[in-house]
């Protein structure tokens, strides 16, 4: 799972045959993602389209714009694919720590109640031992918070870049029809 | 009682319900690290772009 993004991209403008990356990326065993899927999927569209309408780019390109598009949907499931599980848990787990804390805290009580001397050492440990369910609540949560925010953030960043990609591939792309 | 009581034997002395939650939160925070690392592996070109 490496080439996301930047080696293909330096590949790509390096300037070599497009139609040798194609089959390059068409004959390799490794999963397909990233800035790679989109020019796969642009790229196929448009040989096949090519054959099929010959000269008439705007049809042409239609059918290429909707298959990087696809491509970039796909690309955005698998990227948001983490994302809600660590929401809910970066919002979810203190309230089910405070609810552990209020449970232990309330059954506590309850006990020094029943008790006929009240003392601190009565109630301390089993206080002490609901707060480890706020603590533990937190410590599930700061990460996933975190997390969240980097990775919806990084996915932002390469949604930009696959937008960026597919233009600029279709504006080559309808180019070399024109030219000829 | 002078001894400090070590919060293990707090958890194991915990009610049922405690317990329940404490075990869900670890769980959760179990599961979310398998996630962030999951993730910290594919998209290492993405962030290497800078941009």
């Amino acid at each position: 799972m490496k080439r996301l993004a930047i080696n293909f991209e330096d590949e790509f403008w390096s300037g070599q045959d497009l139609r040798a990356i194609f089959i390059e990326i068409e004959q390799s065993d490794s999963e397909v993602i990233g800035v790679e899927h989109l020019f796969q999927a642009g790229f196929r569209e448009f040989t096949r389209s090519r054959q099929q309408y010959g000269n008439q780019a705007e049809r042409i390109m239609q059918n290429v714009q909707r298959a990087m598009r696809v491509a970039m949907a796909r690309e955005e499931e698998r990227l948001e694919a983490a994302l809600p599980f660590l929401a809910t848990v970066g919002s979810t787990s203190p309230y089910i720590g405070l609810f552990g804390t209020v449970w232990g805290i309330m059954n506590s009580f309850r006990g020094l109640a029943m008790s006929n001397q009240a003392s601190l050492a009565v109630v301390a440990p089993g206080i002490s031992e609901a707060l480890i369910a706020t603590a533990i609540g937190l410590f599930a949560a700061i990460p996933a918070v975190i997390a969240y925010n980097r990775y919806s953030a990084q996915v932002e960043v390469l949604m930009n870049r696959f937008e960026t990609f597919s233009d600029e591939f279709a504006a080559i792309l309808n180019r070399s029809i024109q030219e000829d | 009682m002078n001894e400090p009581i070590s919060i293990l034997t707090l958890i194991l002395n915990a009610s049922l319900v405690v317990q329940i939650v404490m075990l869900t939160l670890l769980l959760a925070s179990l599961i979310s690290w398998v996630l962030i690392f999951q993730r910290a592996f594919f998209v290492v070109d993405g962030e290497a772009t800078g941009d």
